[in-house]
Formats: C-alpha cells, sequence, structure tokens
C-alpha cells in the first residue's frame, strides 16, 4: 500500500483528498501547515507527497527545497493561484509533477500512479546502458535509439536530451532545468529547447511522440504510458 | 520693463515719501541756510575776516547736498556765493568786487564748494546704493525663507502672494497657475481683481497676456517659468515699481516658480505613491479572489468525484462527511459572491447603511447561522448582559461579523477558541475578534498564499467606517490576531441621517482605490500585507 502525505491548509479539501485516496487503496497522513508536514514526510517515510503551495506558514516552494535537501520522494504540487511562475519554482527547486486546482480524483491519481513508478524507476539506478520509456529504447554506450524496432537517426545533442528525459522519466522537467542538464546553459533561450524537443518529437514517429508532453509555460514530461494529462 | 505706473496712487508712498522729504530739506538748507547765517553774522562783520565768513558758509551746502544730492547742492554753492560777495566782500550790498584779493577768496570759495558738493553727493549715493542693496538682500531673503519650507500649494502661494505685495506695497497680487486648460486664480493678495481684469488675465482661449503687457494701467502680468516652462503667472496691480524693484520682482518671480514647481511635483510624488498603493491592493485583491474562488471550486471538484467514482467504495461516515464539505464550499462560495458585490457596491459609492437599533448577539448568532457547518473551532462568546443596543445597518455588520470570524477560523484552524469580546466606550460599541493563530507575524511574504480574506477585511473597513468607526488589527497578546471594530451605540445620539449619508460617502473616499488625493487615508484603510495576513 502506498504511503503519501499531504499537505494542505484548506480543511475541506484536505478530509475530502484523504477520504477519496483512502477508498483507492493509499494511506493517508495529512498536514495543515509546512512545519507539521515537514514532520510528517520525515516521520512516515512516504512514497510520495502531495503539498500545496499556498500554506499559511511556510511558503510551499520552501517546504519542497527543504524536503529535497535529504529526500528523493516525488512530490507532487496543487497550485491553485494560476499563477505558472510559482508552480514552476517549485518544480525548479525538485518538485516532480503538479496538478491545477481544481482537479478530479481521477487526475490526482494519474499523477500520483506516475509518480510512483518513477519513484521505483529512480531506483533501480540512473547509469543503467540501457533505457526503455515505453516503445522507446536508448542504447546509451553504442547512442542507439529505436522505436519499436526502428532506428531513429537522432544528433548528438538530440541524443543527450532524450536521454535526461528518459532518465527523469514521469518528472516534468522545466526549462531552466532542462538548459542547465543539456545544454550547460541555465540562462539559454527557451525557443532553443523547444526547437529541440519539436525536432525531437517528430524523430521519435506518432508513437514516441505521445509520450513526450510539452506542458506550456512549464516545460516538458516524457512518460512511459500514454498520459491521463 | 519700463513701468507705465500711476503714479498718483497713494500706496506706494511710503518708500517714495523720504526722498521727497529730504529733497525738501534740502532746498531749504540751499536757500534758508545762508540767509539765516548771513543775518547771525552780519552784526559781527566788522570783526570778522571774509574768509571766516566764506568757512561758515560752507555748512549749508554741505547739508544740501547730504539731503537734496548734487544738483541742490549746486544751488546752496550758488546762493552761500551770491550772500557771500553781496554781505561779505566790500563794496558791501553790491555785486561788485573791489580788489583782486577778494576776487581769488570768491574763485577759491565756488571751487571749493563745487568740490565738496561733488565729494558729499557721491557718499550720499555710495551710502544710498548700499541701503538698497540691503534693503533687496532682506526682502529676498524674507522671501527664500517663505519659500523653503514643504507647505501645502495652497497655504505656499497664499503666504507668497502676501509677501510680494507687501514687499512691493502692491494692491493686489494673484498667482494663477493652469488647471486644465485654464490658468486659475489660485491664491490672491489684497483687492479682488474685477471681471474686467482676469478677463483681460486670461482671454478667451486660456492665453494670457504676455509679460510686461499693459493691457490696463497698473496691471501686469508676469510668468512663472521654472526648467523653460510656464508653471504659472503672477497677476500684479499697484503703482509705479522702478526698474531696480521690477528686476528684483522677476527674480521673485523665478525663485517662486521654483518654489510652485517644486511643490507640484511633490504633489504629483505623493498622488502616485497612493495610485501605487491602491493599485497594489487591487492586484492583490484580484489574486485574493481568484485564489478564494479556486480554493472551495477544489474541495467541490475533489469531493463530488470520489462520491461519483463507481470503482470506490465509500463508507457512510465518509459520504456523509463529503457532502457536507460540498454544501460547506458552496456556502463559502456564495459568501464570496456576496463580498463581490459589496465590493463593487463601495466601489461605485453607493453604500449608505439604513441605520436600526440592533441587539449585538442577534446579529453573531446570524453571522454564524451563514458561516453554518464551516464554523468548527469553539467561540468563546463575552458579550455584557447589559450592553446596549448598537445603532447600525445590521446587514452590513453581520457580514463586518461573518467575514472577521470566517477569517479567524481560516487563519488559526485548530489553534484553540476564537473569542468574541464586546463592550461599551465613549457611545460606542467595540467589538473584538481574537484568534490564536499565527497571527500577522507567520504570514507568508510572497502574494496570494493566504491572503485569502484580503477581500473580506476590506470590505469590513468599508462597511466599518459607514458608521463612523474604524477597523483595528493587532497582534492577540500572546499569538494571533485580532480584530477591533467600533459601531455607535444606540441612545447616544447616534448620527443624524445627513451625516450618515456623508460617511457613507466617507467610506467609499476611505476605499483605497479612491481617494489619491489622501494618502494617509488609503494607508488606514488598507495595508495589503496586513490585511491579508
Amino acid at each position: 500500500m502506498a504511503r503519501l502525505v499531504v499537505i494542505d491548509d484548506e480543511m475541506p479539501l484536505l478530509r475530502a483528498l484523504t477520504i477519496g485516496l483512502k477508498a483507492r487503496g493509499y494511506e493517508i497522513f495529512g498536514a495543515r501547515t509546512g512545519a507539521d508536514g515537514l514532520a510528517e514526510v520525515a516521520l512516515r517515510v512516504p512514497d510520495v507527497v502531495v503539498l500545496d503551495l499556498g500554506l499559511p506558514d511556510i511558503d510551499g516552494v520552501e517546504v519542497c527545497r527543504r524536503i529535497r535537501q535529504w529526500s528523493d520522494v516525488p512530490v507532487v504540487v496543487l497550485s491553485a493561484h494560476g499563477s505558472e511562475a510559482r508552480k514552476v519554482e517549485a518544480l525548479d527547486e525538485g518538485a516532480d509533477d503538479f496538478v491545477d486546482k481544481p482537479f478530479g480524483m481521477a487526475e490526482l491519481e494519474a499523477r500520483l500512479r506516475v509518480a510512483l513508478r518513477h519513484r521505483a524507476k529512480a531506483g533501480e539506478g540512473a547509469d543503467e546502458p540501457e533505457i526503455q520509456v515505453g516503445p522507446i529504447l536508448i542504447e546509451v554506450p553504442a547512442r542507439r535509439v529505436t522505436v519499436e524496432g526502428g532506428e531513429v537517426d537522432l544528433t548528438p545533442r538530440e541524443f543527450d536530451l532524450l536521454v535526461y528525459l528518459a532518465r527523469q522519466v514521469g518528472r516534468v522537467v522545466t526549462h531552466h532545468v532542462l538548459l542547465e542538464s543539456v545544454w550547460g546553459d541555465a540562462f539559454g533561450s527557451e525557443a532553443r529547447a523547444r526547437v529541440y524537443v519539436s525536432r525531437l518529437r517528430r524523430k521519435l514517429g506518432p508513437s514516441g511522440a505521445k509520450l513526450l508532453k510539452t506542458l506550456p509555460g512549464v516545460g516538458y514530461q516524457l512518460l512511459d504510458e500514454t498520459p491521463a494529462r | 520693463m519700463a513701468p507705465t505706473w500711476d503714479s498718483s496712487r497713494p500706496s506706494g508712498a511710503r518708500r517714495k515719501r523720504a526722498p521727497l522729504g529730504e529733497l525738501a530739506g534740502g532746498l531749504a538748507a540751499a536757500i534758508l541756510g545762508p540767509a539765516v547765517l548771513v543775518l547771525v553774522m552780519l552784526p559781527f562783520r566788522a570783526h570778522m575776516s571774509p574768509a571766516t565768513a566764506a568757512l561758515v558758509l560752507v555748512v549749508p551746502v554741505v547739508i544740501a547736498v547730504g539731503l537734496g544730492g548734487f544738483s541742490v547742492g549746486a544751488l546752496a554753492v550758488a546762493t552761500g556765493f551770491l550772500a557771500y560777495d553781496f554781505f561779505f566782500v566790500p563794496p558791501y550790498m553790491t555785486l561788485a568786487v573791489g580788489q583782486l584779493q577778494d576776487w581769488a577768496a570768491l574763485g577759491v570759495y565756488a571751487l571749493t564748494m563745487l568740490v565738496v558738493a561733488r565729494v558729499a553727493s557721491s557718499l550720499r549715493e555710495a551710502r544710498a546704493r548700499v541701503r538698497r542693496r540691503e534693503d533687496d538682500t532682506r526682502r529676498l531673503f524674507d522671501l527664500s525663507v517663505l519659500l523653503i519650507d514643504d507647505k501645502p500649494l495652497d497655504v505656499l502661494l497664499g503666504r507668497v502672494a502676501s509677501a510680494l505685495r507687501e514687499q512691493f506695497s502692491l494692491e493686489s497680487v494673484g498667482i494663477m497657475l493652469p488647471i486644465g486648460q485654464k490658468p486659475e486664480m489660485m491664491a490672491r493678495a489684497g483687492l479682488p481683481f474685477d471681471d474686467e481684469e482676469l478677463g483681460r488675465l486670461v482671454p478667451r482661449g486660456g492665453v494670457a497676456v504676455p509679460a510686461g503687457s499693459a493691457a490696463r494701467p497698473g496691471l501686469r502680468v508676469l510668468p512663472l517659468a521654472a526648467s523653460d516652462r510656464a508653471v504659472g503667472l503672477l497677476a500684479l496691480r499697484g503703482p509705479g515699481l522702478s526698474d531696480h524693484d521690477g528686476r528684483l520682482l522677476d527674480t521673485f518671480a523665478n525663485q517662486t516658480a521654483l518654489a510652485v514647481e517644486r511643490a507640484l511635483l511633490r504633489r504629483q510624488a505623493i498622488r502616485n505613491e497612493a495610485l501605487e498603493a491602491a493599485d497594489a491592493l487591487r492586484r492583490s485583491l484580484v489574486g485574493s479572489v481568484s485564489h478564494n474562488l479556486r480554493t472551495p471550486l477544489a474541495t467541490i471538484k475533489a469531493a463530488v468525484s470520489d462520491l461519483r467514482d463507481s470503482s470506490i467504495e465509500l463508507a457512510d461516515d465518509d459520504r456523509r462527511e463529503l457532502l457536507e464539505a460540498i454544501e460547506a464550499e458552496a456556502d463559502r462560495l456564495a459568501r464570496l459572491v456576496r463580498n463581490l458585490l459589496d465590493m463593487s457596491r463601495i466601489e461605485a459609492g453607493m453604500l449608505v447603511p439604513k441605520m436600526e437599533r440592533l441587539v449585538l448577539q442577534d446579529l453573531v448568532s446570524a453571522a454564524l447561522g451563514h458561516l453554518g457547518s464551516y464554523w468548527a473551532p469553539p467561540l468563546e462568546l463575552d458579550i455584557p448582559e447589559d450592553l446596549p443596543q448598537i445603532e447600525a445597518d445590521g446587514v452590513l455588520i453581520e457580514q463586518v461579523l461573518s467575514n472577521l470570524l470566517e477569517n479567524a477560523v481560516r487563519h488559526a484552524p485548530g489553534a484553540g477558541p476564537v473569542e468574541l469580546h464586546a463592550e461599551e466606550r465613549g457611545g460606542r460599541v467595540c467589538v473584538e475578534v481574537r484568534d490564536h493563530g499565527p497571527g500577522f507575524a507567520g504570514a507568508p511574504e510572497y502574494p496570494g498564499a493566504s491572503m485569502g480574506m484580503g477581500m473580506g477585511i476590506s470590505i469590513c473597513r468599508a462597511f466599518v467606517e459607514a458608521h463612523g468607526g474604524s477597523v483595528v488589527a493587532e497582534e492577540t497578546p500572546g499569538g494571533g490576531a485580532t480584530f477591533r471594530f467600533d459601531v455607535p451605540a444606540a441612545g447616544h445620539g447616534g448620527e443624524q441621517p445627513g451625516q450618515q449619508a456623508r460617511s457613507g460617502q466617507r467610506a467609499k473616499a476611505a476605499y483605497p482605490a479612491e481617494n489619491p488625493e489622501n494618502p494617509e487615508s488609503v494607508a488606514r484603510a488598507e495595508s495589503p500585507a496586513r490585511a491579508a495576513r
């Protein structure tokens, strides 16, 4: 049974989430402040953390940063303000995914499932010579990529980009993080990333492309199954 | 600048009379002086040398020059010369000169006297120049002292106008500033300008008469120009000014223009500050509204999707709890919509409280009813039995109470009871809502996070101010937030209906989006960070 810590100051929402997720077979621990939430995360060692960004005591982005200092637990952010900037900030700080309020329980659960799978994969080790993402098979030492058995011809940069996204499968990767990790230039142009991603998507063909999502204003996410979003 | 002044005007006399008096004195010394001295010396003529008489006759010349200047001095020299020749140079009683040595004496007398007159008169002129310079310096100093303080523009202009009128002995001084398209008289000292004069100052189309123009005798206009830009006009009416005073007046005008410009810039700065504050509040309100709308919607949607999902089994208790949450959050949305409507009512200036006598306890009960199932923590009521009734608009005050209580619930979850305390104080009933939550210190700095009730508190302020009261926010001793407001107690004369209407308008004026002229009221009405908690 997967264990969740849900941090949200809105009591009614916290209750609705607790009831719904419990009924879906999760073990839930709720917290209504950032401080309580951090304590719960430390104490319960959850599989996923659901974190609201608007907390009364500590900024949700800060909570995310503090969790990341000692834990790799996937963090799904609930953002309520419609302001992309704070959501992106949290993702830059290491949050894995986000759900915009208001959301249905099915959508939240889909995000949680992706996060749980991503956690399981991350545990397998990041230095695997072969990475399988859905129909995409990446042979890292040979720098070879096949989609459903057909070889795909990628430039070195496109290959690096794909490997990076594949190692982060399930995670939302912001423009900022992508530029820093693949180009080594955190303040490079988003347009550059956009061009490479769209080229990569075209080369991966329809079955590969539908797994590589563009999240407008936020970044990219490579999924290993057809996304719910 | 050649003034065309009407010199018959009496008011300029204070500065003009002194030279006239001195001139008369000088003339008297020039004509009467020698006559008197001759009369005094005649009896002793036989016993004194003509040289002594010549020396004595120097006296009126010096006096005449000192008082009347060189020309009067020259007149004294002439009369002295004639008197000396006539009475003291033999043969007496004729202008004829007998001996050569007497010619010499007369010649030396005339020459010496002219030199003395010349020297004395230049001394006198120098003295007058120094005095005038001193006077100018003092006047400029007085004016700049006047301009140095940061005073409101109207006060500043009033003082400048009176100072100019006094310093230059003018009949009227007016200062006009462009308001909209047309210059308008902002300050005036002395007699008012009549309509015809005003018409000449500002002809149709709003173009002022050119500087120094003599559109009408005694009336003239100086531009107030600072940074190559006219900031206003100086209108003057009065008797003649010398070129010298005219130049001094120009200097004054320049200084005044700089001060006016500074005052205008300062006013602009204050206005901008207030507008910025109002704008920041507006932005935070928009953020808070969207937050407030989304939060209950999130709960409703999550709860409904739980209930609808046939793939999961829900316990009866859970099912009921979800339904209750949906109802409570729907109530909350309804309250929010009501707040939004009130907000627009306040903004439209349509807030006029309908006063009636009410029992506070009833309003508290109604407010709790409105909060419905949202109310979770215990409420400690401290309302004295003998609390007088209040004179208030029940609908508005009930909402103030429900907003403050909801605020306390939202911001102090599980942090002990919320306390509501009421007491009479000086003809007003003060109500305090105290929570023991994180208070204002725990409020996150970033916008949007917990500012949920920013709008609710703004509405409270507007409503309470419409009752002539105020909302004060402070830390609860020992932690938490306290909001205190006051409304009139019944039977204390209350407020007259007229006053109510006015205070209703004041509430509008105090609402921060309005009245940028008065930054204080804006600051008092709302500090977004605090209201946001």
